[in-house]
């Protein structure tokens, strides 16, 4: 028999079209709408038509598109298929002398048309209006591109859900389950990377999520098309998803019986991967739910019964189509214990994960930090949080080693901590802790001390030659007060000085929350490109102070005793904030005045914005103006005790 | 020839068909009798090439019928409750079948119109249930089918049409010799249609019997003597069944009518009386020999 008359039944092929036919309208109207009347009705409003950017063929009529396109090729795999999860079509059909191949072949091809005939003649519309059009909205390869993703998308959503079409007999769940095709992949990782953190200590789960895995969900990608266009690659991907879904299509609907028609689960074989499949799902969001709003073990596990024994019986429901399943509760019995089992062995970190540390001397590098960023974007704007020093890695390290032996789950007045190893064989290793902050500081010092860090954490260490500052300004948080040095004899003074301040900084973190305001430093990086580097200008940096008074420069660069009339410090006893407290407050709460010069000055080098503080101390300015700021017990003027 | 050998199929727990073996000769009508659950549409599917069976095999002119595009463009299979695409018209269905099946006969489709008195422009879903069953012997009968498998095909039909339908059907199968396979839950219902008739009960086919010979080979026999009967007057007999009223005994004997005289006469009895049983007489005692009860197997 030939091919042709083999593949091809005239009979089939017009039932199929008097049968889905109107889609293909359907689907025009709908392209019509979102784009060739659309823009005539743009062209009506000059300012709508000149805020489109030209080429953005995606952007126009874009809601009526994208509904389109996301629900129309899943929305036509059902219709079209509709025939093998109705019984009595089912059975009709497959009686007829026609080969499965061929059913199969000729649906596809019906769909091909329906999905592509219509874009191709609202293409055909784009391509004959654009000479009408008084502006240039598109070219013909803005179009090309359109046509081309649009197809493509359509094409690769069709054939996904063909492909799950043949795991079940229903057509509602054939919906369903073609949204999660195309979700799960994404979704499974992140529930997997938000759950593995509560057993795995360290577990670096920011690092994963970093992946842009919402990439891979077609959704997601072609809502950003105008953003990042299409590229070819992925086109040749879609096109090569779609043709592995119709032969591994074909090969179930050989191997599918006829008879599973309304069933659930098309394949008995399989019915207990998707109970088991559904529940573990389930339990992930339960766990990560619970883990997220309460972070507390008790709540975590309370979340996995809880949420695996609400998806085990929905799956049972969807799989027996009844209510009357909740005698069915001894595999769920041997589905939690075996979570479990596995769940102990991940606590009791059977695997070593938690316990794992590359051998000291494999190190090529080491990265410290509170977030994953730098970690994996090394060198951007300058910033290197890498470590080479051995002395460094060395204190990395023994830190490491230490933060492995805490508690799991900490949450009170932490510090988000990543550690991370470049090995010499190109491997990278990745931790993540939350901290206690006195171990944390502990910690840091010593790391904070170093050179190597320094130069990483200040831009301006790694300036070498001043030749190549333009401008160095120093501005003040208070009064509008600013420096500006522009002489290079000055500059090159101000910045030995403040390189020396730097290098001799001490680690405090309490007299870090104190600050005058800011120091900008600008520099020719390369010939004709220039570049801004800030630092704040903490009140511990004495060099500075005294280089401005030297050069009197000082009551220009920020409020001074000079400039001050009074201080009243009140005894925050409430421990209210400090924007808490109004005007009318500190006029009549009781408390020190301080008039003294001396003392004012020490008040003034104390103050800071520590919330809840101990006292609040309010600078009154000889402008008029007051300032409301705090000290803490730890840090106040000698007079107070 | 339609062969089933050791066919079985399940549907999950549910064992459909159990170990089923039985052939139907060409040009002739097999009847498969059963109650509702007995798996005879399940049987029915798997020769139609529907369902696929779990073990055993299903041949049409010693082919497989399974997606066997050769045999099936021969046999169409008449469910119990029946397809047709939606908001179709007789013309379009008709003219569906001339694509799907070679051997459309548009001759005999016109030619039908006398006996389907039916409007083929009329959409088949807003016709009654019966009149649905009409076109589809209709639409059936222009494919020339040479084998046609029947799920309860005459419900719904009034007796006139049931007439006309059976009349074609001897017809076909006297002209062209076609191979038919008709099921029923009545055995009064295709008694005078079947040259065999199968009995299927929770999926195992207990009895196969042939009705030509069946009726002229069991009998009803009604016997008394002075006394009690003579202790060998039945041991040479093949009784399937025996029963005291009195002094009369009554025994189904199966056997040659003439045998079975001659035999008896020997012994003299006073009162001899051989009659022949009906259909429905010779399965209440076949089955009751095999421990059956025919209420619980045929309506």
């Amino acid at each position: 028999m030939p091919l042709k008359t083999f593949l091809f039944n005239r009979g089939i092929f017009s039932q199929i079209v008097r049968n889905v036919g109107w889609v293909a309208l359907v689907y025009f109207v709908g392209l019509l709408f979102a784009l060739p009347i659309h823009i005539f009705m743009m062209t009506e409003d000059e300012n709508w038509l000149m805020h489109h950017q030209t080429g953005r063929i995606f952007d126009i009529g874009s809601i009526i598109q994208f509904s389109l396109m996301f629900t129309l090729p899943v929305l036509l795999a059902i219709f079209l298929f509709r025939y093998m999860q109705v019984r009595l079509s089912a059975d009709y059909i497959h009686s007829l002398p026609v080969k499965r191949e061929a059913l199969f072949l000729q649906h596809i091809v019906a769909a091909m048309i329906i999905l592509t005939v219509p874009v191709a003649m609202t293409a055909g519309c784009l391509i004959i209006m654009k000479p009408l059009l008084p502006v240039s909205l598109y070219s013909l390869k803005h179009i090309a591109i359109w046509f081309t993703g649009t197809v493509a998308m359509n094409v690769l959503l069709f054939s996904g859900t063909v492909f799950v079409g043949m795991f079940t007999g229903m057509s509602m769940l054939q919906g369903v389950f073609a949204y999660v095709l195309f979700f799960f992949p994404a979704g499974i990782f992140v529930l997997l990377m938000f759950n593995l953190k509560y057993f795995l200590h360290g577990f670096a789960y920011e690092y994963y999520l970093s992946y842009n895995i919402d990439k891979i969900v077609p959704f997601i990608r072609a809502l950003n098309w105008e953003s990042k266009p299409i590229q070819p690659i992925e086109i040749y991907i879609y096109i090569v998803l779609a043709f592995i879904f119709y032969v591994l299509s074909v090969w179930l609907y050989k191997k599918r019986h006829v008879e599973a028609a309304t069933d659930a689960i098309a394949f008995r074989p399989l019915r207990p991967v998707f109970t088991y499949g559904f529940t573990f799902c389930v339990m992930l969001v339960g766990g990560a739910y619970f883990g997220e709003m309460q972070q507390r073990i008790t709540w975590i596990i309370f979340g996995y019964v809880f949420a695996s024994l609400i998806g085990y019986f929905i799956a049972r429901i969807i799989l027996e189509k009844t209510w009357r399943v909740f005698t069915h509760w001894k595999a769920y019995v041997q589905y939690i214990g075996f979570i479990a089992v596995v769940s102990l062995l991940f606590a009791f970190d059977l695997f070593g994960f938690g316990k794992y540390q590359p051998p000291l001397n494999d190190i090529e590098r080491a990265y410290f930090g509170d977030h994953i960023y730098y970690f994996e974007n090394d060198n951007e704007n300058g910033e290197n949080a890498f470590f080479y020093e051995r002395d460094n890695v060395e204190h990395i390290y023994l830190f490491h080693q230490q933060l492995m032996k805490q508690q799991k789950l900490q949450t009170e007045n932490t510090k988000h901590v990543v550690i991370g190893y470049d090995l010499k064989n190109g491997k990278r290793i990745v931790r993540q802790y939350a901290v206690p902050l006195e171990v944390y500081n502990q910690f840091y010092k010593p790391i904070f001390h170093s050179l190597e860090f320094k130069k990483n954490h200040y831009p301006i260490l790694r300036i070498n030659d001043f030749k190549n500052v333009l401008q160095v300004r120093i501005d003040s948080n208070l009064g509008g007060k600013a420096v500006r040095l522009r002489d290079r004899e000055e500059i090159e003074s101000f910045l030995h000085i403040l390189q020396r301040q730097l290098v001799d900084e001490t680690f405090d973190p309490i007299a870090w929350n104190r600050e005058w305001g800011a120091i900008t430093v600008t520099y020719e990086k390369q010939k004709g490109i220039t570049e801004e580097t800030m630092i704040k200008w903490k009140k511990s940096y004495h060099l500075v102070d005294e280089w401005l008074q030297q050069r009197g420069l000082l009551q220009q660069a920020r409020a001074t005793v000079e400039d001050v009339s009074e201080v009243k410090i009140i005894k925050n006893t409430k421990r209210l904030k400090t924007y808490e407290w109004t005007d009318d407050m500190i006029e009549r709460a009781e408390g020190i005045v301080v008039k003294d010069k001396t003392k004012i000055e020490q008040c003034m080098q104390m103050a800071g914005w520590d919330e809840r503080a101990d006292y609040i101390v309010v600078t009154y300015y000889k402008s008029g103006y007051a300032d409301i700021q705090s000290f803490t017990k730890h840090f106040i003027p000698p007079f107070l005790n | 020839m339609i062969q089933i050998n050791h066919v079985s199929k399940r549907f999950g727990e549910l064992e459909a068909i159990k170990d089923v073996t039985f052939s139907v000769p060409k040009g002739s009508i097999y009847g498969l009798l059963g109650s509702n659950g007995a798996g005879k549409t399940t049987l029915m599917k798997m020769i139609a090439g529907i369902y696929k069976q779990d073990r055993g095999s299903i041949t049409v002119d010693g082919e497989p019928i399974f997606e066997n595009i050769k045999q099936k463009e021969r046999l169409i299979f008449l469910p119990d409750a029946l397809y047709f695409f939606p908001h179709t018209t007789i013309r379009q269905m008709a003219d569906f079948y001339r694509h799907i099946y070679p051997k459309w006969n548009e001759k005999r489709f016109y030619e039908m119109k006398e006996l389907f008195p039916i409007d083929i422009n009329q959409k088949i879903h807003r016709m009654s249930k019966g009149m649905q069953r009409q076109v589809a012997f209709w639409l059936t009968f222009s494919t020339m089918p040479d084998v046609l498998v029947l799920d309860e095909p005459l419900d719904g039909l009034d007796a006139v049409m049931r007439q006309k339908v059976k009349n074609i059907l001897f017809q076909d199968v006297a002209d062209r010799e076609m191979t038919v396979i008709i099921s029923s839950h009545n055995l009064f219902e295709v008694e005078d249609l079947c040259d065999r008739i199968g009995i299927l009960h929770n999926g195992s086919l207990i009895i196969e019997k042939e009705l030509d010979n069946l009726k002229t080979n069991i009998h009803k026999v009604q016997v008394a003597f002075h006394g009690q009967p003579p202790s060998t007057f039945l041991q040479h007999l093949d009784v399937v069944y025996q029963e005291r009223r009195g002094s009369v005994l009554l025994c189904i004997i199966r056997g040659e009518e003439e045998q079975i005289s001659a035999h008896i006469h020997k012994y003299e009895p006073i009162l001899f009386d051989l009659l022949s049983l009906t259909l429905e007489e010779i399965f209440i005692y076949e089955l009751g020999e095999r421990g059956y009860a025919i209420e619980n197997i045929l309506v």
